[in-house]
């Protein structure tokens, strides 16, 4: 702070200006959203909010079918499923830079994390297809089975060519936003367990505990604040993703919601990936104006509320917790 | 006989080396079980790993389930034998590998049902029921290899720490290697001087009757040159937009951000880093489109020409792509330059301050060299994210087949491996060859940019800060 009093001089107000910048941005992005989601909310929310929904590139293309209800359950459901991947090993990871870093450990594993953070999402995209090759087509799509086979095992939906979708499935963009979260997630967790003092550690340890007792009794509970913070942010990098999405899972789903709702063999596309697809101007094509790309602002506003929504609750849970464990 | 005499007495009868060995005897017969359970647990874990990725080791998780479950409950009796008391956990999960066995048992090999859109083979959860068997086996048998102390609690769970650490570590270098292996397998380096080009131009003009005609040829070259200068061109773009807003934010909200505006402005930079890339995908294309119609136009959609004219593209520039990626950059620079600004102590600012140095002159030559490490690692971070960043420019981007430059059509490497992957297919027949060489390019590229930043924030901050 250099200087705290209100001594505007020519400097400081030079650098408000430059400051006011990014605010600027902000509400220019904000009222580009809504400007441009104007045509979409004309059509009503119960037309936004139903499961029908068209693409332009399926054989039957119905006109003003804008239903983003699949998209918010694909969200939410890669969102869950990735979670549930990356936390544990970013938990673990920062548990192994800090606390059971044998000593020389935690060096190493701050830099790879911070290397594996630099790694762009189209290149985790692009290496998806080991992942394919390797887990997805011998674990889940039957990929030694014949079709006639495949035809006599029961519980099956009715049969198609391609049971499990062989190079998308939500559960390989799962698998690949915890790639890409992990990274990110890691190192933040790692600064809210540093940020435990070291003098809650030290008496815990003498009153005779052990380092694990003290693990999980101690240091979790203390970082547990920053580590809701960490997964809300991890949260919004994965739903905000379009490019793992687009890659792993596909564009848009216009056969309605999952069946069960929970089916994460399905390509259920989330809300980034079919604002993407609606707006078009892939294969080629030329991006048009038109009805879907308002439904894409409508999406992108979507996902906007989503972020200040989970921004908000991560801090209200924060200031509790914060109270709960002065207390 | 004195105490002395008394040692060297039982030595040379050799009383103490037959003591010696009988106590290693028995402490190996001890610790016999718990490293049968070792190498159990340890031989479930790694067949639990390979049966991940192969069908064909069905035969294996069964008796390995028994062994653990046998082993768990030798372990139970030998625990009652060297420690008297009965360690109801053992019996626990030897009861549960006991369940996994039969539910293994019962499964048949591949598993449909409750309308999944899937046939699961079983292996998948062998490997699951092993690892679940398994862990909890390694961390009792070391544990009681180590004679159960409380420093044998806190050693047994290393491997709960460290086994996970070591799978995700291994699991990114096997992805990574297995990318530079499949693009440097048979790498051609023409294609990264090459621009790619498939358009008609105009080769020859003559006069037909009254009217110019001319002859076109398609042009076709393959290769990724334009792609490779199109990154640089908007990595130096990003920079010099985003840096000059970001260190000016940054050090604004350090050393002047009191009061509610500034507290606003810093909510607003934190959840910018935070707001969805599909937000600044469509601001890029309502920027391209915002001066269609308008002098600007070209400048902001990008030219192309189509044989005889220029005529706006259907993307944007690289002027519009820049604009908006610094939507994302610029946060990412204030966030750190104002760590860097943050660990100023506040001494030395009041000392310049008080030795009569205007408010101007301490920025300049106190806070912002300090700082200066910070900044440079911002900025090398947000070269990164512009090099890598396709969401961005997946509405305006082209394929650079019209040249470089500030009004051409924008393109970029990271959007090249998207483009080969959706793009359609002729140009996909042309460049599939090619899509994992230019990941490996954009790779060695983010490595390099992200192991700057790294060496920049700590030796250049050691060497201006004085260690």
């Amino acid at each position: 702070m250099l200087n705290p009093t209100k001594n505007w001089t020519l400097v400081r107000r030079i650098l408000l200006v430059i400051a006011c910048i990014p605010l600027l941005m902000f509400l220019m992005v904000v009222a580009n959203l809504l400007w441009n989601s104007r045509l979409a909310l004309s059509f009503g929310l119960p037309v936004l909010f139903s499961d029908k929904i068209s693409t332009a590139l399926s054989a039957k293309w119905i006109p003003g079918q804008f239903g983003l209800l699949p998209a918010i359950v694909g969200t939410i459901q890669v969102v869950i499923l990735s979670l549930l991947f990356s936390l544990p090993f970013s938990l673990v990871l920062a548990l192994a830079a800090s606390e059971y870093s044998l000593g020389w450990l935690s060096r190493p594993i701050e830099l790879l994390m911070s290397i594996f953070n630099g790694i762009p999402d189209i290149l985790y995209a692009l290496m998806s297809v080991f992942v394919v090759t390797a887990f997805i087509r011998p674990k889940f799509a039957a990929i030694d089975l014949d079709d006639s086979l495949i035809r006599t095992l029961p519980g099956l939906p009715p049969y198609s060519s391609t049971m499990l979708p062989l190079n998308q499935s939500t559960l390989l963009g799962a698998i690949f936003l915890a790639l890409l979260i992990i990274p990110f997630m890691a190192p933040l967790i790692l600064d809210s367990i540093r940020n435990v003092p070291q003098s809650q550690r030290e008496a815990s340890i003498s009153l005779g505990a052990t380092r694990w007792f003290t693990l999980q009794r101690i240091i979790l509970p203390g970082a547990m604040p920053g580590i809701i913070g960490a997964i809300s942010l991890g949260v919004l990098k994965a739903a905000g993703d379009v490019i793992i999405c687009a890659w792993t899972i596909g564009f848009i789903k216009d056969n309605g919601l999952p069946n069960p709702l929970w089916d994460f063999f399905e390509r259920n596309a989330p809300l980034t990936a079919t604002g993407t697809g609606l707006v078009g101007g892939l294969f080629g094509a030329t991006p048009v104006m038109g009805p879907g790309f308002s439904a894409a602002n409508f999406a992108a506003l979507l996902l906007l509320v989503f972020a200040f929504a989970v921004l908000g609750l991560a801090g209200l849970m924060r200031r509790w917790l914060n109270r709960r464990y002065k207390a | 006989m004195n105490e002395v005499e008394e040692r060297s007495a039982s030595l040379h009868r050799g009383e103490q080396k037959v003591g010696g060995a009988t106590s290693a005897l028995s402490n190996l017969f001890n610790s016999i079980v718990p490293l049968l359970g070792l190498a159990v647990a340890v031989a479930a874990i790694m067949l639990a790993l390979v049966a991940l990725t192969r069908n064909d080791m069905e035969a294996y998780p069964v008796p390995l389930l028994a062994a653990i479950c046998v082993v768990l409950e030798l372990q139970f009796v030998d625990t009652y034998r060297q420690h008297s008391r009965w360690d109801f956990g053992l019996l626990i999960v030897s009861a549960l590998a006991f369940l996994l066995l039969l539910a293994l048992r019962a499964m048949p090999e591949y598993l449909t049902g409750l309308q999944l859109n899937a046939v699961i083979h079983r292996s998948i959860f062998s490997s699951i029921f092993l690892l679940v068997a398994a862990l909890p086996t390694l961390v009792f048998s070391t544990y009681y290899l180590l004679d159960a102390t409380p420093a044998a609690e806190d050693i047994s769970k290393y491997p709960l720490i460290l086994l996970p650490v070591l799978l995700i570590v291994a699991l990114y270098f096997i992805l990574l290697w297995k990318m530079a292996t499949q693009g440097l397998q048979a790498i051609n380096w023409s294609v990264f001087i090459t621009p790619f080009k498939d358009v008609s131009f105009p080769v020859k003009y003559y006069i037909l009757g009254d009217w110019p005609a001319w002859k076109t040829e398609q042009i076709q070259s393959i290769g990724m040159g334009n792609h490779i200068l199109g990154t640089g061109l908007l990595i130096l773009l990003t920079s010099v937009i985003s840096m000059p807003i970001g260190v000016g934010t940054g050090i604004f909200l350090s050393e002047y951000g009191e009061g509610r505006l500034a507290n606003v402005i810093r909510f607003i930079t934190s959840s910018l880093r935070a707001i969805s890339m599909l937000i600044v995908a469509l601001a890029a294309f309502s920027l391209a489109n915002a001066f269609n119609n308008t002098p600007l136009e070209g400048m902001f959609r990008g030219v192309n020409f189509s044989g005889w004219l220029w005529y706006s593209s259907t993307g944007g520039s690289y002027v519009s792509a820049s604009l908006a990626l610094s939507i994302v950059i610029i946060p990412v620079i204030v966030r750190v330059t104002e760590e860097g600004c943050r660990s100023l102590p506040q001494d030395l600012r009041e000392g310049s301050l008080a030795l009569g140095v205007s408010e101007e002159t301490t920025l300049r030559r106190i806070v912002f060299p300090w700082a200066l490490p910070n900044i440079l690692t911002g900025w090398l971070l947000g070269c990164a994210e512009a090099a890598g960043s396709v969401a961005v420019l997946l509405f305006v981007a082209g394929r650079g087949m019209y040249g470089v430059g500030l009004d051409k059509q924008v393109t970029s490497l990271a959007y090249l491996i998207f483009d080969i992957y959706y793009g359609e297919p002729t140009f996909k027949g042309y460049m599939q060859f090619y899509q994992f060489q230019a990941g490996v390019l954009l790779l060695i590229i983010t490595l390099l940019l992200g192991i700057l930043a790294i060496l920049s924030k700590d030796w250049l901050g050691k060497k201006f800060r004085g260690g």
